[in-house]
């Protein structure tokens, strides 16, 4: 993938703003909710015929749920820490009264949902404003967001190429301003994999932190879901607002609500990093390693570490993956196959015929592995990866040349977040701050529940200016 | 576990796919035989790798 300079973007009007900021100005009562909301839904008239992120808008409801904040705050009330915060959701989250689509055709004609997802219950108990469903690969099966029925996500950064996936929609949204934060969902690197080929961050936390109740299923034992922002405190307040124990996601942990962002500013001290080489080095571009070294040069302490057994942890998840895939879809794929996207059909029929002996192996497997990891971080606190072998490949390029050799874009863009995922580290795909060129991501892990230490440190990486996500199309300030 | 030859795997497809009851149109048969390629050779990563007997299992993973 060449690393071409970048036109400059035609510049958006209005100033995008932070999902805080937003918040503060309702607060004080500075801003309506109102216009908040009536702004989102003008940038995203504007600018998503270009890039096809939404696939739904609630303009009618988000405004409703505007003017009934912009009531509250009138009376005095507390209208919560993203008070008229404007987000959007892939289109697997349940949202009362709308069809959930999981990007596919053959779900066009369900019943619309009885509730919201529990993800989406929590952002609006904190007064934030559902404002639209986003696009994605079909069932989340993939990672390009080229959908054959609702069409492919471009990334704003480039139009010719792909915003990643399956969550593109959510991570283009956020790129280019149409919602300060969005939610997406990370089975293999669904959340990090976008996140990083469109600049901006995505956060997946500990497999069991967040509820999945009320997204559609992927991959039971794998699915997570998190947050997309532009800067590291909205996306801590979003991560923070999402987090409660829940009896409908029998993976959700019983464990208690533990908040970030009042200490997001205490700087880790000591940290001890090791950069993951091995597998995670291999087949990627000198540019994603480059970005890898930039972020590692931050700390003063980094070695180059290994976790052993990393492809075939890969390998695992690919084969678990599939078989939960298919035999999620085995009797649909009986029915209607017909309405699937040709691409997801054969990969999930495949998947349904794969022998119980091999994922029930990758299984027992996925213990040993995660034993791995623990040794790890007995020794590091912080573990560096890059989120993807190259950064955006062309819409429809099948390929790229890396060490002169063609490698499959399709097969590994997720080639070095599937170890991480598979045994539920909590992980932050982190846009690093480049002059020119594409966007590229970094991959921060920590060890189980320590989402805060990932977070604090990627405070002070932000600070330091060796991350950051602009908005795209705005001019620096 | 897993087949040798691009004909035993294409044998492999229509005996587990009858075992299912899932019919495999015509249209199909290549792209689900591409893909079981794919996973073949992740398998044979998978399970050369021997797991203690006493290894739990992880079907919903907590830590």
């Amino acid at each position: 993938v060449s690393e071409r300079p970048l036109p400059e973007p035609p510049v958006p009007q209005g100033a995008p703003e932070s999902a805080l900021d937003i918040a503060g100005a309702v607060r004080s009562g500075a801003r309506s909710a109102v216009d908040t909301v009536e702004r989102a839904l003008e940038t995203i008239r504007r600018r998503d015929p270009d890039v096809n992120a939404f696939t739904a808008i609630f303009a009618d409801r988000a405004l409703a749920d505007a003017r009934r904040i912009d009531a509250r705050q009138a009376a005095g009330e507390d209208v919560g820490p993203l008070a008229g915060c404007p987000f959007a959701v892939k289109n697997l989250f349940d949202v009362e009264g709308e069809i959930t689509l999981a990007g596919a055709k053959l779900r066009a004609q369900s019943p619309p949902a009885a509730r919201d997802a529990a993800a989406v219950t929590r952002l609006k108990a904190a007064g934030a404003i559902l404002i639209g469903a986003l696009n994605m690969d079909e069932f989340a099966y993939g990672f390009s967001t080229e959908n054959a029925h609702y069409g492919t996500t471009r990334n704003p950064h480039a139009p010719d190429r792909i915003a990643g996936g399956s969550s593109g929609g959510s991570a283009a949204a956020v790129a280019c301003g149409m919602a300060p934060i969005a939610l997406g969902s990370d089975t293999n690197g669904s959340i990090r994999v976008p996140a990083a080929l469109c600049g901006v961050y995505g956060f997946k936390p500990t497999f069991g932190r967040l509820s999945r109740a009320g997204a559609f299923p992927f991959v039971s034992s794998l699915d997570h879901i998190g947050p997309f922002a532009r800067s590291v405190r909205d996306l801590t307040a979003v991560y923070d607002a999402l987090q409660s124990p829940d009896p409908d996601d029998p993976a959700c942990a019983q464990r208690a609500v533990d908040p970030v962002l009042g200490r997001l500013e205490e700087a880790p001290e000591g940290l001890r990093v090791g950069v993951l080489g091995g597998w995670f080095q291999q087949g990627a571009t000198p540019e994603a390693l480059a970005a890898v070294d930039a972020v590692a040069a931050a700390f003063s302490r980094c070695d180059i570490v290994e976790l052993p057994e990393a492809e075939r942890a890969r390998s695992a998840a690919f084969c678990i993956t599939a078989a939960e895939g298919g035999a999620l879809h085995l009797r649909t794929l009986k029915d209607r196959y017909e309405d699937y996207d040709l691409a997801t059909r054969d990969r999930l029929i495949a998947g349904a015929l794969l022998p119980a002996s091999v994922t029930l192996h990758a299984q027992r497997f996925r213990a040993w592995f995660r034993a791995q990891a623990e040794r790890l971080f007995a020794e590091y606190d912080l573990l560096l990866a890059p989120a993807t072998l190259c950064s955006a490949p062309r819409i429809g390029q099948s390929t790229v040349r890396i060490d002169g050799v063609e490698t499959s874009v399709r097969a590994n863009l997720g080639a070095h977040t599937q170890p991480l995922s598979f045994i539920g580290l909590p992980v932050l795909a982190a846009p690093v701050a480049r002059l020119g060129g594409l966007p590229l991501g970094v991959q921060i892990a920590a060890a189980p529940w320590r989402e805060d230490l990932i977070l604090r440190a990627a405070r002070q990486l932000e600070r330091q200016g060796v991350l950051a996500a602009p908005i795209v199309g705005a001019k620096p300030c | 576990v897993t087949p040798e030859t691009d004909e035993d795997l294409v044998r492999f497809m229509d005996a587990a796919a009858a075992f299912l009851g899932l019919p495999i149109p015509a249209t199909c048969r290549p792209g689900v035989v591409e893909n079981l390629k794919t996973l073949r050779r992740h398998t044979a990563l998978i399970m050369e790798f021997p797991v203690c007997e006493h290894t739990d299992i992880a079907p919903i993973f907590r830590l």
